[in-house]
């Protein structure tokens, strides 16, 4: 065939993973997320030492072939604490983050598409929800149940529930006036299917977006709590707690608390790379 | 204050098809603005119209952007309430239906939407999206349902494979076939179709009307064609009714309304629409109507047109005409300068074009 | 007289996400004088669009002018600097496109969005600008400009918007004037007025419109020449007059024949199709593009590429079988 026609079905679909890979930033940041994810998971594996292992020939030692990254006052090695708190600050972030959606999601689903007194209510609680600083959330929250790591990520998820019932709502909105959502209506088709078949799939990518940026937040917010010791208790290591621990030394041992802080920021940096990456190739303007 | 239905399609003959959908003084006012400190000012987009469809018949509702067509349509299929009036659908007044109670309706309604690209659902299978009405109507031949939506893709000129592709990867025109298929897949009593050709190519849009008078012709249902385009108007129907700021202006027979159109809006429409031979186009005088649409939230008192009307006169803003077929020929028209016997109003056309061939002689 | 633009032999080549490259627009010229009106037919996907954003240097990101020149009063814009083209373009280069109010910014009246198209090329201080401004938008036909020129956008409706819209594009009296779709999203009872205001503005201003539309009305209405553009290629070139009464192309036979009119058309008659789909070509053309859809066609036509020859007087067409009865 001396004609060479594209189908337009050549153009579409399994681009989105190559998509997200040729933008450096974006891949960088796959990359890093994904190694930390891993890193968390296979921590029992990856970390030379046990996380409460005492080496009390190595106090406050410096960076050493034997300690890459250093010890603390207890002898422990600083990167194994380090690749061991990944665990923590993951688990946190995903609990948060699981809790924010499971909670958010139907309710700005149900709002949206109901309008009215329903979705009036659902506001005026939502803005009453984002007038309360996180900190102080998180604080009453554990004074109440008491510090932990699940606490934590229960005042954080809690945080992140107004926020995502209204960027739900706000794509139902915008949907629920389309074509092709008021053709299943006119189909006959019941108001749970239309929610659960045709608005809520499509809700998807928004969603996932949203999902990359809470993540970093929650991570985030782990270290803060967790600093100020309404989260993770000691022994248990996370990088809040390391820096905790780190701040009497930070002239004499800053190493304790560089671990710590460059596995912050590592994290929330590839997530939020990894979000901005999704957004751009995800756009639904892109896919038509 | 109420009219009877306006029935144009009735033939003369003594077997009269019955009426699949008779709408009366329909409104259809939306709020807008507010708030704590705004104003609140009503949107009168569909404000007092009434027609009849019969079975086997199409209407074709035109107007511009603003006349309220499109909302018409919808009031019909029920995807809004309207807040006043009626709609008779089958002989059941389904205008304050509840959405539960309108649903073993819908088998026999369906609508074809102008946007192709945006009324199928693009994470479901065309062969999802043609069968789901047969699966909410309980239709569906449990096993045999690739080969009844095969048929249904086949009836519309589409191949049956297609059924498991997904929307992105058809063209607009075949993106508006799935869209037929679907509406028509239960074989409903009524199609309303809302600009379904507009957002397709010229040699797309020749294909697609061939195709819904040959269903039309096949399965019998009726047809309200939502359009501006006056030439796809004429070509499909039966009756036309144009519509502006919400009200009906002229509603009469194919032959009635371009044959000899009354309303000084009807007459500005036709004169408007070009005529694709180039001699005749330039040489033509076309009727020139000044101004911008009005706002539907504020219409001009009286007539609502007498703000771009060529040839308004003072009774004009003073009085809103009525609806009236002088000549009771099933031809009517809203104004007060119709003659006694249903002479159309002579609209001046305005100057001869200058320049029309440029610098040649 | 000579051509103010004169495009020859371009090529638009376009990278999509999926990695493949889309071959828009095919060793495609044309040429247009003062005071005349090309107008570039097709339909979605013909490539028309991608021509004119090569012409204003507006390709998006991932193409690119593969061959040829874009003259311009002599001048290759091809060649020409991103901030020779920023200059040109609003000034040599006055362009429409479909939208309007895409076009303008909400946030800024139009008598300040007219005013800085003024200021920026020809360097008028704010007031003489906003002077021009209000005459601009007497000559498009707006009426009561000075009560409206501090308006917002969103004040406009669609007609009135895009004759802001051309305003702009004239303000500085461009030799060429290039307009993309300008009607289609406006009622038919705008566009006749807003197609006289860019006719009358052509003679007033000496300038060239290259005016791309799908709407064969439109052509018939303000064209003197037009263009048939498929699969990224010219199919025909002809007269206004010639092209309706004698159209050679089988393409363009079809695109005449699904022409509808009120009082022209037999209502319930079938109207003319043209099976099948416009291609999108992945690389150029190396045969007839619209063979597979083309009752003429034979194994030559399948095989070898027709090119554009005269056929008459100032007509062109690229066919194997130009004229012959289907």
């Amino acid at each position: 065939m001396t004609l060479v026609t594209a189908d337009p079905a050549t153009f579409q679909g399994k681009g989105v993973a190559r998509r997200l890979m040729s933008r450096p930033p974006t891949a960088i940041g796959c990359i890093v997320a994904l190694t930390i994810i891993v890193v968390a998971i296979a921590a029992p594996i990856v970390a030379p030492y046990a996380p409460a292992a005492n080496d009390f020939d190595a106090i406050l030692s410096p960076p050493t072939f034997a300690h890459p990254m250093g010890t603390d006052e207890l002898g422990r090695d600083t990167l194994s604490r380090a690749i061991w708190g990944a665990r923590a600050s993951m688990l946190a972030g995903i609990l948060a983050t699981l809790l924010a959606v499971v909670v958010a999601v139907p309710i700005g689903l149900i709002s949206g598409f109901y309008r009215g007194r329903i979705d009036g209510l659902t506001m005026r609680a939502t803005d009453a929800m984002l007038a309360f600083p996180f900190l102080i959330v998180a604080v009453l929250l554990t004074a109440i149940l008491g510090p932990s790591l699940q606490n934590a990520a229960l005042a954080i998820g809690l945080v992140q529930i107004p926020k995502l019932i209204r960027i739900t709502r706000g794509e139902v909105l915008g949907l629920r006036e389309e074509s092709f959502v008021q053709a299943a209506i006119a189909d006959g088709a019941p108001d749970r299917s239309v929610i659960f078949r045709h608005i809520l799939p499509n809700t998807l990518n928004v969603l996932l977006v949203q999902a990359t940026v809470v993540l970093p937040f929650a991570i985030l917010a782990e270290a803060t709590l967790s600093f100020l010791g309404l989260g993770v208790q000691p022994p248990t290591p996370s990088w809040g707690v390391m820096l905790t621990a780190a701040q009497p030394y930070l002239g004499t041992a800053p190493w304790l608390a560089i671990a710590p802080g460059m596995a912050i920021l590592l994290t929330t940096l590839s997530f939020n790379l990894v979000g901005d990456g999704l957004r751009d190739v995800l756009d639904p303007r892109l896919d038509r | 204050m109420t009219h009877d239905p306006i029935d144009i399609g009735a033939p003369s003959t003594t077997a009269v098809p019955e009426a699949v959908l008779e709408i009366v003084d329909l409104e259809m006012h939306y709020s807008v603005g507010g708030g704590v400190l705004g104003k609140r000012s009503v949107v009168r987009a569909v404000d007092g119209v009434s027609l009849t469809l019969r079975r086997g018949e199409t209407g074709a509702l035109v107007g511009e952007s603003g006349s309220g067509k499109s909302t018409v349509g919808k009031c019909i299929i029920r995807l809004v309430e309207p807040t006043s009036g009626r709609v008779s659908f089958l002989g059941r007044d389904t205008t304050h239906l509840s959405r539960h109670a309108l649903r073993p309706l819908r088998r026999d309604m369906h609508v074809v939407f102008q946007d192709p690209y945006l009324s199928l659902n693009p994470r479901m299978t065309i062969g999802q999206i043609v069968a789901g009405p047969l699966v909410h109507n309980g239709l569906l031949r449990r096993g045999d349902r690739r080969a009844q939506v095969g048929e249904l893709l086949d009836r519309v000129g589409l191949r049956p494979e297609l059924q498991d592709r997904y929307p992105h990867s058809l063209s607009g025109g075949q993106r508006q076939r799935v869209a037929i298929a679907r509406a028509l897949s239960c074989r409903p009593a009524l199609l309303v179709a809302d600009e379904p050709i507009s957002a397709l190519d010229a040699s797309v849009q020749a294909s697609t009307l061939n195709l819904l008078l040959e269903l039309q012709a096949e399965m019998g249902f009726a047809c309200l064609f939502i359009t501006h385009d006056l030439s796809a108007a004429e070509f499909m129907a039966d009756w036309i009714a144009v519509m502006y700021l919400g009200r009906i202006v002229e509603i009469g027979s194919r032959e009635q309304i371009f044959g000899q159109p009354r309303h000084p809006y009807t007459q500005a429409l036709l004169s408007a629409v070009p005529y694709p031979d180039p001699v005749i186009q330039r040489t033509r005088r076309a009727i020139v109507i000044v101004g911008d649409p009005p706002s539907p939230i504020d219409p001009p008192s009286g007539c609502r047109f007498h703000t771009r009307c060529p040839i308004a006169i003072d009774r004009c803003s003073e009085v809103e005409p009525e609806l009236v077929d002088p000549a009771d020929a099933g031809h009517l028209a809203r104004c007060h300068l119709v003659g006694p016997q249903g002479e159309p109003p002579v609209v001046p056309v305005g100057q001869p074009r200058q320049h029309a061939w440029g610098d040649r002689t | 007289m000579s051509p103010v633009l004169d495009v020859r032999d371009v090529s638009v080549r376009i990278r999509v996400p999926s990695g493949h490259h889309v071959q828009a627009v095919d060793r495609v010229s044309f040429s247009v004088e003062p005071g005349e009106t090309l107008a570039i037919v097709g339909e979605s996907g013909c490539g028309k669009t991608m021509l004119a954003m090569a012409v204003l240097g507006l390709l998006p990101s991932g193409g690119e002018i593969t061959n040829g020149e874009v003259l311009l009063d002599g001048e290759d814009l091809r060649t020409a600097t991103p901030s020779r083209l920023r200059d040109i373009r609003g000034r040599t280069i006055g362009a429409v496109f479909q939208e309007p109010m895409a076009a303008l910014d909400p946030v800024l009246t139009i008598g300040r969005q007219i005013a800085e198209v003024i200021q920026r090329h020809e360097g008028l201080s704010k007031d003489a600008a906003r002077g021009r401004a209000l005459e601009l938008m007497s000559l498009v036909g707006i009426p009561d400009p000075a009560s409206r020129i501090d308006q917002y956008p969103h004040q406009f409706s669609g007609g009135m918007a895009q004759r802001v819209v051309i305003a702009m594009a004239i303000a500085c009296r461009p030799r060429v004037l290039l307009a993309d779709e300008p009607t289609t999203a406006l009622d038919v009872t705008i566009q006749a007025a807003v197609l006289r205001v860019i006719d009358s503005l052509k003679h007033q201003l000496d300038m060239a419109v290259v005016l791309i539309t799908h709407d064969l009305g439109v052509v018939a209405d303000v064209a003197d020449r037009v263009m048939v553009m498929y699969a990224g290629r010219v199919v025909e070139e002809a007269d206004v007059l010639d092209t309706f009464a004698a159209p050679q192309h089988q393409y363009t036979r079809g695109l005449m024949g699904a022409i509808r009119h009120p009082t022209r058309t037999p209502p319930r008659s079938r109207l003319t199709e043209i099976p099948g789909m416009v291609p999108t070509l992945l690389a150029p053309a190396q045969a007839c593009a619209f063979a597979p859809r083309c009752p003429l066609a034979d194994d030559r036509c399948r095989a070898e590429l027709p090119l554009l020859g005269p056929i008459r007087d100032h007509h062109a067409v690229a066919c194997f079988h130009p004229g012959v009865p289907a």
